[in-house]
């Protein structure tokens, strides 16, 4: 069944069942690679990708539930080659280590600014102990997101 | 099928036995000792003495990096070896991906091993092109060499005041003379060593370009998963397929060495489709195999001597001498990797050969591994190593490309295994658990003689036969650096059903929390502070006790804060020495919280010293998630933590705050990666014992109260 979807600005259509989650659509059927597949039941927040400005998790969203959204996942942050300022702190700081979690925790921290400007250390911990990093670089997370929150 | 370990093989790690615990070290080492002259793949126009390096007519140059990228930088600090000598323009260097391919050395990239294997052969490789492109530049300026100086990408003549691009002397500098064995620079005039010089990786990693195994998408590709027996030692009694040949867009469902593949047009039929397929399983010989059953087994195991690995002075024997004997038991359960990119393999069999797409940490043990499967020579088989998203060990196996190749071999188009997250969790190759015991004669301040037994099965060889002696079993416990006039180690493997495997810093991970803790419990019965005995005991090792020092410094620039405790560890593992102090509390809940971790390294002569913290940052979370947390549960053989809810990891509000110092003790590289990671647990448990008041001798902690 095709599904129109809104992804990064651009109109798209899937030819998948309407139950697929937009995870495997991304990844699978638009060939769109950003977004990583970690868990599949939304405990680790790999898959993390902006609907209408909120971080979520697209290993839970049947594309059927997004008709009308604007989704935005890694591919889409940056303007250009201007970087968005989360993706600007993010290489200032020197974050990822392997990388694979990285687009989820950058989009989380655009999610984060987008929402509230200054936000505080309850709401940014909500926030991010939503994604998961094996490779432990929460320490330079909490650098770029100073940088770029700006508190 | 039975995977095997990708950096060496069953044999070579069955020799490396005989040798006790530096066994697997000189087997991963052993070919740099050959130092045989490579084969140097065609390069074109560019200039390239070496198969690591090309200087291209562009000013491009481009660096081929034979280890795996998985986070800890190879892709910069490799690179940076070859700039170093090369005074090549660090802009215009570009890490390229190789093959695997004889022509780069061994690529396994474990052992925290790539820049200190590669520390002479990269630095040679960029001297050479130095020089050849001096010499070029003297032949087309008429002057000699020696009034020639070279600058980010450029030959200059001070006399004449004349400068060229390096582009722009390719072509006469590959009519030059390869230098054989050029002088090294020493690391005292190094520019680029030393610095924080911009990362290679780290924007790709965060615009989502950076390509992953995982992310290969191929024309016509199909993807695959893999329903396997629960059961470690089981076996398939029955099943029914129909139902998921049935689900729309599956394309086959097949009869697999490890179970029943599903193949279907993408990942998630592929995994809707698994859950209907309805099979029936036997525990087999996992029948009535518990976590509990085999801590005890192991329990069990270190009443009775073990193999002798390791001995000084008079060995266990002294444990008869006066003074005050102290004994203390030590368990460690099961670990898994949890890699954040799952286990994946895309392969492709055509025209009588293999392609593989992976994330590897040993592309050329892959080759291997396929061609063997495959029966065809490893030179048929390509493999194309992809940014590793998480290594940790766990990706030297080959178990994925075996599975991948044994379905992919049904088809003429690619077909992309998929593990699962339960998957990863549960059909990984665990670190083994372990029991210590060691007993010790403590007299006047000091400890006279020492005695550790350890049980732990086996490391890959799970069900070697008893008498099977793992060479990295007891490694951090043998050659102990304190200095007890008398000491013996005894290992003990146990045979098992659970596949084992390497885990950063692998004996390291349980050798050192035994170690550690009994040190400080050594020192509450010797009434001196566990600082204190620790240096004492470190007399005659000086680069040792530099670290104990810089940590004790640190401490004393961060004092603890109050209803904090803190503890001390300290290990030494791949070359280098690592100093820790660890802050812990308990919340409101009484959840056990590390608030800070000081840290002090000595990792040697350090290339990029913001890649070296970062490792040990992230060692440091590794291993503190492993210590409150960490732990695989098994009933009848199976493991039975699925999903991260049931293997936690330490999530950002929970992670410690981490200050590192560096010491530098030698003038060679030491190991990075893995270091971090055995001090940690050890620290956080000697911080607890003072907190509350009573020790926790069995991880994780998090679960023990």
């Amino acid at each position: 069944m095709a599904t129109e979807l809104l992804v990064n600005g651009r109109k798209v259509t899937v030819d998948v069942p309407p139950s697929m989650p937009l995870l495997w659509a991304l990844r699978d059927v638009l060939g769109m690679t950003g977004t990583k597949y970690g868990c599949g039941i939304g405990a680790c927040g790999s898959c993390t990708v902006l609907v209408d400005g909120k971080a979520t998790r697209s290993c839970l969203q049947p594309v059927e539930s997004l008709a009308g959204k604007a989704i935005t996942t890694i591919e889409g942050l940056a303007t250009g080659d201007a970087l968005h300022p989360a993706q600007q702190a993010w290489v200032e700081c020197s974050v990822p280590q392997c990388g694979w979690c990285q687009p989820a925790q950058v989009l989380t921290a655009a999610s984060l600014m987008a929402q509230d400007p200054r936000p505080d250390a309850a709401a940014v911990d909500r926030a991010m102990d939503g994604v998961l990093c094996r490779c432990g670089t929460q320490q330079r997370i909490r650098a770029a997101l100073k940088r770029c929150l700006g508190s | 099928m039975s995977a095997r370990v990708g950096l060496v093989t069953r044999r070579q790690l069955l020799l490396a036995g005989g040798l006790g615990g530096a066994g697997l070290l000189l087997g991963v080492w052993a070919w740099r000792r050959r130092r045989k002259k490579r084969v140097v793949p065609d390069r074109g126009a560019a200039l390239a003495p070496s198969a690591f390096v090309a200087v291209e007519p562009d000013d491009t140059v481009r660096v081929w990096v034979g280890k795996s990228e998985m986070g800890q930088g190879v892709w910069t600090a490799l690179p940076m070896l070859v700039a170093e000598e090369l005074d090549a323009d660090w802009d215009k260097v570009l890490p390229v991906q190789p093959l695997a391919d004889p022509a780069y050395g061994q690529m396994g990239t474990a052992v925290s091993s790539s820049v200190r294997s590669l520390w002479t052969e990269l630095r040679t490789a960029g001297a050479m092109a130095r020089l050849m492109l001096v010499a070029a530049a003297a032949d087309l300026w008429d002057c000699s060499a020696a009034e020639c100086t070279t600058e980010r990408g450029h030959v200059l003549h001070g006399p004449s005041g004349r400068s060229a691009a390096y582009g722009s002397l390719v072509a006469l500098a590959k009519q030059q003379r390869v230098p054989e064995e050029p002088a090294l620079r020493a690391p005292s005039t190094f520019r680029l060593v030393g610095t924080d010089a911009p990362r290679k990786d780290v924007r790709d990693k965060v615009t989502g370009e950076a390509r992953f195994g995982l992310d290969v998408r191929l024309p016509g590709m199909l993807r695959a998963v893999v329903l396997r027996c629960p059961h470690f030692g089981g076996r398939l009694v029955r099943s029914d397929t129909s139902a998921a040949r049935a689900v729309p867009g599956v394309v086959d469902v097949l009869d697999h060495p490890n179970g029943i593949a599903v193949v279907a047009r993408d990942t998630w039929t592929a995994l809707q489709a698994r859950m209907a397929v309805i099979a029936e399983w036997s525990p087999g010989t996992g029948a009535g195999v518990t976590s509990d059953s085999i801590a005890a087994q192991l329990r069990t195991a270190v009443d009775g001597p073990g193999n002798l690995v390791w001995s000084r002075g008079r060995g266990a024997v002294a444990l008869g001498t006066p003074g005050k004997l102290l004994s203390a038991d030590y368990s460690l359960p099961y670990l898994a990797h949890a890699t954040m990119e799952p286990i994946h393999c895309t392969a492709w069999i055509h025209d009588g050969m293999c392609e593989l797409w992976v994330s590897t940490q040993s592309p050329q043990a892959m080759q291997q591994a396929a061609a063997r499967a495959l029966d065809i020579a490893p030179e048929r088989v390509v493999v194309h190593p992809m940014f590793v998203g998480g290594g940790f060990g766990r990706r030297v196996m080959d178990e994925e490309v075996l599975e991948a190749v044994a379905i992919a071999k049904r088809f003429d188009v690619p077909v992309q295994l998929v593990w699962s997250r339960e998957d990863d969790l549960q059909h990984d190759f665990y670190r083994p658990a372990a029991h210590h015991r060691i007993e010790a004669v403590l007299d006047a301040g000091t400890v006279r003689a020492w005695r550790h037994r350890i049980a732990a099965p086996a490391v890959v060889h799970h069900d070697a036969a008893p008498d099977f002696v793992c060479p990295v079993g007891a490694e951090g416990a043998t050659d102990l650096a304190y200095a007890v006039p008398d000491a013996a180690v005894e290992y003990r493997h146990v045979p098992t059903v659970v596949p084992t495997g390497f885990w950063r810093s692998v004996g390291h991970s349980h050798t050192a929390f035994a170690v550690e803790c009994f040190l400080d419990e050594a020192a509450a019965a010797l009434q001196v502070s566990p600082f204190a005995l620790r240096r004492s005991l470190l007399q005659d090792h000086p680069r040792q006790r530099a670290v104990l020092d810089a940590v004790e410094r640190l401490a004393q620039r961060h004092p603890v804060a109050g209803g904090v405790a803190r503890g001390l560890a300290f290990h030494s593992s791949f070359g280098s020495h690592v100093a820790m102090l660890a802050d812990v509390t308990r919340d409101a809940r009484g959840r056990i919280r590390v608030v800070r971790v000081l840290c002090a390294a000595d990792t040697g002569l350090v290339v990029h010293p913001d890649l070296v913290r970062s490792q040990l940052e992230g060692a440091i979370v590794f291993g503190a998630t492993a210590a409150l947390h960490g732990r695989i549960d098994l009933q009848d053989g199976a493991v039975t933590n699925s999903t991260h809810l049931a293997y936690p990891l330490l999530r950002f509000s929970e992670t410690p705050q981490v200050e590192v110092e560096l010491v530098r003790g030698a003038d060679e590289p030491g190991g990075v990666g893995e270091i971090g990671v055995p001090p940690v647990a050890p620290a956080i448990a000697n911080a607890l014992a003072a907190l509350d008041g009573s020790r926790t001798r069995d991880l994780p902690l998090q679960r023990a109260r």
